[in-house]
């Protein structure tokens, strides 16, 4: 083989080895985003999924609060109401009574 | 050229190249996995406000349901003294009749009323039983009583059947066409109509 055909052939073999590099770098790089891809997906996914119990479990139970306090501001009121209203029973019967017998 | 000289510029440029290459496989990583976070953060928050949303609604429901309920339960108070009074009225009236006052006052003034009311110098008297005889016995003072009232002369007669009613008394024609209820179940009703707005007054004072 002529000196000129050896260094031919070496020349190929570093194309080749150059190619080689980047054929493996394109490689690498599809599979950092392949990986990044689904790295996205299951960023996505998981936010998706995300649940809020602990804020509905705490606004639940001030609902209950509220309501039960409610509850008994009207039960209260309810209360006060009927046990005054007990003592005025007899007067206005008898006011009553007057109108309908129109009697002094 | 050397060979070598020529070696290490091919492999310098692929080195270039791959470089590029790699870089540009980061950057669009990181890129994407940035968009990815930032849509997942857009999720979440509106997911939150929706969640939010919703649990705002259900206290404003709930808390307004509970308002309804504490006024009904102030308004079966009040009703139950309102039906504690009418109650009394009742026993009241029951006993009123064993008064004097009743035969004397009482029934004389709501015949007058309904004779009034009727325009008719003959009417028909109708009483429940316990009071029939006794208002027989007493019926032509009870007319005198009347006329003078009315000016007129006017003519009672007591109908012998006996009616359901507490107490008082119901008129009629004597052709028994038109009819005055003067008794104490429909003065009754018509104070619970009347009268309502005043005891509940009375009672929240």
């Amino acid at each position: 083989m002529s000196i000129l055909s050896l260094e031919i052939n070496k020349l190929l073999e570093i194309e080749k080895e150059a190619e080689e590099k980047i054929k493996k770098a394109r490689e690498k790089a599809e599979k950092i985003i392949g990986e990044a891809k689904k790295k996205a997906e299951a960023i996505l996914d998981k936010a998706e999924k995300t649940g809020f119990s602990e804020i509905e479990k705490e606004y639940s139970e001030k609902i209950d609060m509220d309501r039960a306090k409610i509850m008994d501001e009207y039960r209260k009121v309810a209360d006060d109401l009927y046990s005054k209203g007990l003592g005025k029973v007899e007067a206005i019967a008898d006011y009553i009574i007057k109108k309908i017998l129109e009697v002094e | 050229m050397g060979i070598e000289e020529l070696r290490k510029e091919i492999l310098e440029e692929a080195d270039k190249k791959v470089d590029e290459i790699l870089s540009e496989a980061r950057a669009k990583a990181e890129k994407m996995i940035k968009e990815a976070e930032r849509q997942a953060d857009h999720i979440i928050e509106r997911k939150k406000e929706s969640v939010l949303k919703s649990l705002k609604e259900r206290e404003k429901s709930e808390l307004a349901i509970a308002r309804i309920e504490g006024k009904r339960l102030v308004y079966e108070k009040k009703w139950k003294l309102v039906d504690l009074i009418f109650k009394q009225v009742v026993e009241k009236l029951k006993s009123y009749r064993d008064d004097n006052r009743y035969f004397e006052e009482t029934l004389p003034l709501y015949i007058f009323e309904g004779i009034q009311f009727l325009n008719y110098n003959e009417v028909i008297l109708m009483v429940n039983q316990d009071d029939h005889d006794m208002l027989k016995s007493k019926l032509k003072s009870i007319e005198n009583i009347v006329s003078k009232k009315l000016g007129r002369k006017v003519k009672l007669i007591l109908d012998d059947k006996p009616i359901r009613i507490m107490g008082g008394v119901v008129l009629s024609s004597s052709d028994r066409n038109v009819f005055y209820n003067s008794s104490f179940d429909a003065k009754l009703l018509d104070a619970r109509g009347k009268l309502t707005a005043d005891i509940l007054d009375m009672l929240l004072r």
